[in-house]
């Protein structure tokens, strides 16, 4: 049973790319217009990446903001704990610059940053595993057989439930990358993604 | 089949009450692969509760005294000082001490009567504690490892510290402090004579016929040494045979212990020791050792007895290394025993630990400069759970870190396959693929500009020569860069991948595509100025062996290029740890 199955996909990914294992179900239309990748094995084109949903970019916009604001406030209460204790003076004057400097700084990434990482984030799932990119200076690229997924889950924070979106988090049973994240789906996509996944790994009998 | 079998929950022990036997029976379908029929299970369930005591027991008396002693560590000072206040006729502070150990005593006991365990339907159940109960159930079938500690105080009553091991976090599933030797070790033979080959079941009779239900063997430290235990039965209803595969001379573990730094570690300790106990104005007077020479002895006597001193106390230190090294595994054993992997060794503190094959996830090959000099190796392995980290319990350090703390480099490839049949060994036949050709000159430029900062640090601290130290260092800088980037070495091979790195402890190491767990090709904005990335390998417990498949400097097509070919060879295994 489990012999067969597992010469059922090595034949597949061998000889007939097009056909999908006996694993790789699509649950609804909607995911297999989206998924592409779960239709088999195609060239290793970079093409064949799903992109995370735009709205992701608006959300890390938001958070951005958020953090640099509470940095701005960070640097008011900074900066007022200095003056009570020395007063004004030129190194006063001097911190307050660099400080807003960074603030500024702060701000200007938190709008034009996310739409460049948005750019160099993708995803697939096909029949071999689910595979991430994300990174702009520094890149990655993780890939998890779908046998090895030990156990999957979506959530959502309060700016994400806003903007309808979610966060795919994949557990295998590694250490360095034992659970890997892949945030900025549309929420009901990273739910068809999740039971996707562990629907194929029911199937392939994982310990 | 069964029907002249009694139903298994009948031989219970009374203090279950109806709930708890319930509650094990659902638990059991639940765990329980619906691929087996429920039946069979219950059979072998039987036969298994047979094997160990009727029922649930109890740990063994002397249990009362090891577990006050294993948390008593933390009331050592409270004890001194109640000792103390009574040497002086103080009696508040025995009072207040008393106030402390009383409970702790009382902790120890309420702990040892509530504690019970048993295997039963194919699951180890222990069930701690009164007004919370805590019943954990474990399958037997999910059980990675049993390994069994003995010190002298152990062997003094004949028992053991006995750790259950699955796939899941970092601790063991259930820790029975202490077993007298016998329960040990018919806990072992119920564990693995039924996992050792958990996809078929074990036929009825030759349970019920198998002397091993009858005699239990005492001297469990040497549990192969009477040809009649190592006999028990397995799937296919013939025992398995206990081959040997190796025992480490006196003489090896001599050279290993003159191999290691391990002795540098034990002066550690000592100082430390010392440190914390003696007092600051005792302190060590390094002058006083000049009284130790004669009033007029010349320059060149004193020359000598500096260096014989710097040697000897090289020679101590070696000798500390090799006395470690004996302490630790004198007598090592390594046999197998159908699929499992048994080894036991130790001197004063015995230890036992066993690795079933195929939950072996990672296997190192360890050589230091001076093992590579007298032609040695260690090999260290990693299974599922369990990752080494501190204070980890003696077995796990062997079981693990110290697989095979040494072996001559001419057996290494033997002993591997006996490890994993299906790996074909030959460290100078593999494939190994180079870095990228341009590493060479990237971790040059990177020694250059090493050498240009030490040189700006050394004119910052001595004004007009300061800029030498650079010129000196830039040498072994460079050399150090071009040792470094020949050492690493990626290969794959049939079903495996292989990764060596380290100039001066040469690690090789290797895992197998149904035990990657994650794969990753990581680039620095340096990696891609120079077209480089890095591929890495997660296994399950990455850790104890000290190296990672973390492979840097590939050349970017080839890292991207092997990433898609191992992902694909990865979805094609079935992944098989627990």
């Amino acid at each position: 049973m489990l012999h067969s199955e597992t010469h059922f996909l090595k034949a597949n990914l061998e000889t007939d790319p097009s056909i999908l294992p006996a694993g790789v179900t699509v649950p609804t239309t909607q995911v297999e217009a989206r998924i592409p990748g779960v239709h088999g094995f195609g060239p290793e084109t970079p093409e064949q990446f799903y992109p995370l949903d735009p709205r992701n970019v608006r959300l890390e916009q938001i958070a951005s903001l958020v953090f640099s604001t509470l940095a701005l406030a960070g640097v008011f209460i900074a900066l007022s704990i200095v003056w009570l204790n020395i007063g004004f003076g030129m190194l006063w004057y001097c911190l307050a610059a660099g400080a807003f400097l960074v603030v500024t700084v702060l701000y200007i990434a938190a709008w034009f940053w996310p739409p460049v990482s948005h750019r160099h984030a993708a995803w697939r799932l096909d029949a071999a595993g689910l595979e991430i990119r994300r990174g702009v200076l520094w890149q990655h690229q993780i890939t998890i057989p779908l046998g090895r997924v030990q156990h999957a889950d979506v959530s959502q924070g309060p700016f994400q439930r806003m903007l309808e979106l979610g966060t795919l988090t994949v557990h295998t049973a590694g250490t360095q990358n034992a659970s890997v994240e892949l945030q900025g789906l549309t929420h009901t996509m990273a739910i068809q993604l999740r039971d996707l996944i562990v629907e194929q790994r029911k199937d392939q009998h994982v310990v | 089949m069964s029907s002249d079998l009694p139903d298994p929950d009948s031989n219970q022990d009374s203090a279950w009450t109806t709930s708890d036997v319930a509650e094990h029976s659902t638990l059991d379908r639940e765990i329980d692969n619906p691929a087996r029929g429920d039946n069979r299970r219950i059979e072998v369930g039987h036969s298994l509760a047979d094997v160990s005591a009727n029922g649930l027991s109890y740990l063994h008396p002397t249990s009362l005294m090891f577990d006050l002693l294993a948390h008593g560590r933390t009331y050592l000072v409270p004890a001194a000082f109640g000792l103390w206040g009574a040497a002086k006729g103080d009696a508040t502070l025995l009072i207040i001490s008393a106030m402390i150990f009383v409970p702790a005593f009382l902790v120890s006991v309420f702990r040892y009567f509530t504690f019970r365990y048993c295997i039963t339907n194919g699951q180890l159940i222990v069930r701690q504690g009164l007004i919370f109960r805590h019943v954990r159930t474990v399958p037997v079938s999910r059980i990675q490892n049993i390994d069994f500690v003995q010190n002298l105080l152990h062997r003094i009553f004949q028992v053991a510290e006995v750790k259950v091991e699955t796939a899941s976090g970092t601790k063991p599933e259930a820790t029975l402090r202490v077993l007298s030797m016998s329960k040990m070790e018919s806990l072992r033979d119920a564990v693995f004579g039924d996992s050792a080959s958990n996809q078929t079941l074990v036929p009825d009779a030759d349970w019920q016929t198998d002397p091993i239900q009858t005699e239990v063997p005492h001297s469990a430290i040497q549990p192969m040494a009477n040809p009649a235990n190592g006999r028990y039965p397995n799937a296919s209803g013939q025992s398995p045979l206990v081959t040997p595969l190796l025992e480490i001379p006196l003489s090896w573990l001599i050279k290993a212990g003159m191999a290691s730094n391990r002795g540098m570690i034990m002066v550690g300790i000592l100082l430390g020791a010392y440190f914390q106990f003696v007092d600051q104005k005792e302190f060590f007077r390094f002058e006083a050792l000049g009284h130790l020479l004669p009033v007029n002895a010349s320059p060149t006597f004193i020359a000598v007895a500096a260096i014989g001193g710097v040697i000897g106390a090289l020679l101590l230190l070696r000798l500390l290394g090799v006395g470690w090294f004996v302490l630790r595994f004198f007598g090592y054993q390594l046999v197998r025993r159908g699929d499992d992997l048994r080894i036991s060794c130790g001197l004063l503190t015995k230890v036992s630990a066993t690795v079933p094959r195929q939950r072996v996830q990672f296997i190192s090959v360890h050589r230091n400069l001076f093992m590579r000099m007298f032609g040695l190796a260690s090999i260290r392995i990693e299974t599922a759970g369990g990752a080494g980290n501190q204070g980890e319990h003696a077995t796990e350090s062997v079981s693990k870190r110290w697989f095979i703390p040494v072996v001559p480099e001419q057996r290494v490839a033997e002993l591997l396959t006996a490890l994993r049949p299906d790996l074909e060994w030959d460290e100078s036949k593999l494939d190994f693929k180079p870095l990228s050709e341009r590493t060479g000159r990237r971790l040059c430029r990177l020694a250059f500009m090493e050498a240009v900062m030490l040189s700006a640090v050394g004119m910052l601290v001595s004004r007009p020569w300061g800029w030498t130290v650079g010129v000196v260092a830039l040498p072994l800088l460079v050399m150090w860069a071009i040792k470094k980037s020949k050492a690493m070495r990626y290969a794959r091979a049939k079903n495996c991948v292989v990764y060596r790195s380290g100039v001066f402890i040469r690690k090789t190491s290797v895992t197998f595509f149904e035990k990657i767990q994650t794969l990753r090709v990581d680039q620095t904005p340096f990696d891609r100025r120079w077209k480089m990335a890095r591929l890495s390998i997660d296994t399950a417990a990455a850790g104890p062996a000290d190296h990672r498949i973390q492979v840097p400097y590939l050349e970017e097509n080839f890292a991207r290029k092997e990433l898609q070919l191992l992902r694909l060879k990865t979805a094609q295994e079935q992944p098989v740890f627990g």
